[in-house]
């Protein structure tokens, strides 16, 4: 307990932890000023045809659309942002010479580097109640509360507000999940860095390479897909289906706890053999 | 006695050198156990391997006779290092880093422990600055003061005198015979100058190259009647007058017609002056250098 609150410590008193925070703020804020101003017209657009086929009453633009709207656009980025602090963990400390101050104590090898993650942990899930409070909470006092349209290219999912919540804490749930293997997967990167740029600029530019190709539509990545991890991150949108593709949902959270381990693993085999020359 | 620490065999090897090769030694309880080498010659690998940061290619490392890290890391929780640069978290203040490492030692401390510490080490004014703003004797002088919080009985300092001035050297030099004489820790300390060693060790080991080239209590190792002595001439001396004279005996064989060398007792220097300025010798200089000086001189000049 004493090394997770050092560790936490270390973590909430540099200044860079709360870059992820602001540029969180700073998304969903722009997000939610450009539908204020101009919402009506964006809601016009994406409904076109559908107001011939239904009809519609009381506000389609709420404060459960905008929030969708800002995690689509922010939950693809986000899990990259926990990479500021992950990466910096391990390559940060021997960049700055502490490492080896630290590891000449008596204390494991394996118990100091879980206990580094887990404060990457603690700090991602504070940025996505961060995320909550502004994406959702700021949103629902700005825009009010109502039935959700959620349009996806091939359907479109009417939702009730009294059945939005737990999407909501649902999704936030998975999108924890996913961080926590980006974060795991930045902590290995840091084992091997004696500065933290490297690390940060390889997580982000590893999920960006990953990203894309899974989103690609071409045949040759078909095969590969179901085996990144990026392909499963985007899975808490499946709480916003009706019916929610639970099956779907429970194997992509299975792709991402094992790869969580396998980075976790590698991270600890190879911290406990590295010998600490900086 | 039981030595604190011994190394038996120690190598560590990288791809392209050998960094400590087949090293042994043992520290006895109370001593100041200077590790003098050039830079590069394996002081720093061989300090890291006893504190468990880098593994060694073979041989063994004993801390009170258990074998490490082989019995486990809690063996450091008796020893206190400081490991080349004195780096600290400089967004926390002198007395937050000093609990901060506090905390990691596996010991109750109470906190005016942490006081009394900074107080050793004369940061006691300046212990809520931050880090940041110490100059590097402050953080030299801090890193001292994280070693010994948790109050090991042996100190690890690995060039604990390095960048600083003077009297920052001084300072740190005051403070290892303090904790050695008055406080009975044993002390490890490394560097690359034997000036600022041979103030302090009571015994000492020469590394070059990582190996061990001389090693044993500092008296004996300094040899003085093997002094160097340099007698610098403005014109060159007859050589019968050496040859036949009282000192051709400690004539040493790196003399050249501009600088006699020789090696003799310092007591006898005014008896040789005396002597070749008799003979007519035009003397420019008279320097001396104990053995030992000059043993590691030639080393690190090859």
């Amino acid at each position: 307990m004493t090394l997770l609150r050092i560790e936490l410590k270390k973590i909430f008193r540099r200044p860079r932890t709360y870059i992820a925070f602001a540029i969180v703020a700073a998304l969903a804020g722009i997000i939610q000023l450009a539908l204020l101003v101009d919402g009506q017209s964006f809601v016009a657009f994406a409904m076109q045809g559908l107001e011939e086929q239904f009809a519609f009453s009381g506000k389609i633009l709420n404060g459960y659309l905008v929030t969708y709207i800002i995690l689509q656009t922010l939950l693809v980025n986000v899990p990259q942002l926990v990479a500021i602090v992950a990466a910096d963990e391990v390559s940060g400390e021997a960049a700055s010479g502490t490492l080896r101050l630290l590891l000449t104590k008596p204390i494991s090898r394996t118990r100091l580097i879980v206990t580094k993650y887990l404060a990457s942990v603690i700090y991602t899930l504070l940025l996505l109640v961060w995320l909550a409070v502004i994406g959702l909470g700021l949103s629902l006092l700005l825009f009010g509360t109502g039935d959700m349209i959620n349009m996806r290219s091939e359907e479109v999912v009417f939702l009730l507000q009294n059945d939005l919540l737990w999407r909501y804490a649902a999704a936030f749930g998975f999108a924890a999940l996913s961080m926590a293997c980006i974060a795991a997967l930045s902590m290995l990167l840091s084992i091997f860095a004696e500065n933290s740029i490297g690390p940060i600029i390889a997580t982000m530019g590893i999920v960006l390479f990953l990203t894309v190709i899974s989103t690609l539509g071409l045949p040759f990545f078909e095969t590969l897909k179901p085996w990144l991890f990026t392909t499963h991150t985007i899975a808490w949108k499946g709480f916003f289906s009706d019916p929610v593709p639970y099956n779907a949902i429970f194997q992509s959270g299975g792709v991402l706890l094992v790869y969580t381990v396998l980075f976790l693993a590698a991270t600890v085999y190879f911290f406990r053999r590295k010998d600490i020359q900086s | 006695m039981k030595p604190v620490l011994e190394v038996r065999h120690l190598t560590k090897k990288y791809k392209t050198h050998t960094a400590v090769d087949d090293l042994s030694f043992r520290v006895l309880p109370g001593e100041v156990y200077g590790f003098l080498g050039e830079n590069g010659a394996g002081k720093s690998t061989t300090l890291r391997c006893i504190l468990g940061l880098i593994k060694p290619t073979s041989g063994q490392i004993f801390i009170d006779g258990m074998p490490f890290p082989a019995s486990g890391k809690k063996l450091l929780r008796n020893i206190g290092a400081v490991v080349e640069r004195p780096d600290m978290y400089g967004y926390f203040s002198g007395l937050e880093n000093v609990a901060l490492f506090a905390s990691l030692c596996d010991k109750n401390i109470p906190e005016k422990r942490l006081e009394e510490v900074l107080t050793l080490v004369g940061l006691r004014d300046r212990q809520h600055d931050r880090v940041k703003e110490y100059s590097l004797g402050m953080k030299q002088r801090l890193g001292i003061a994280i070693a010994l919080v948790h109050e090991p009985d042996l100190l690890i300092l690995d060039e604990p005198t390095n960048g600083l001035d003077p009297q920052g050297i001084a300072d740190i030099r005051a403070l290892i015979l303090h904790l050695s004489r008055d406080l009975g820790k044993t002390v490890i300390v490394s560097s690359h100058l034997l000036a600022e060693i041979e103030q302090v060790a009571t015994r000492l080991l020469i590394l070059h190259k990582g190996k061990k080239v001389l090693e044993g209590a500092y008296e004996d190792l300094i040899r003085p009647s093997e002094t160097r002595v340099a007698v610098a001439l403005g014109a060159p001396l007859a050589a019968s007058v050496l040859e036949a004279g009282p000192w051709s005996a400690c004539l040493d064989k790196a003399t050249t017609t501009e600088e006699l060398v020789f090696r003799m007792p310092p007591e006898q220097i005014p008896a040789l002056v005396a002597f070749l300025s008799a003979q007519g010798a035009a003397i420019q200089a008279v320097d001396s250098r104990h053995s030992l000086e000059d043993l590691f001189l030639t080393l690190t000049a090859s």
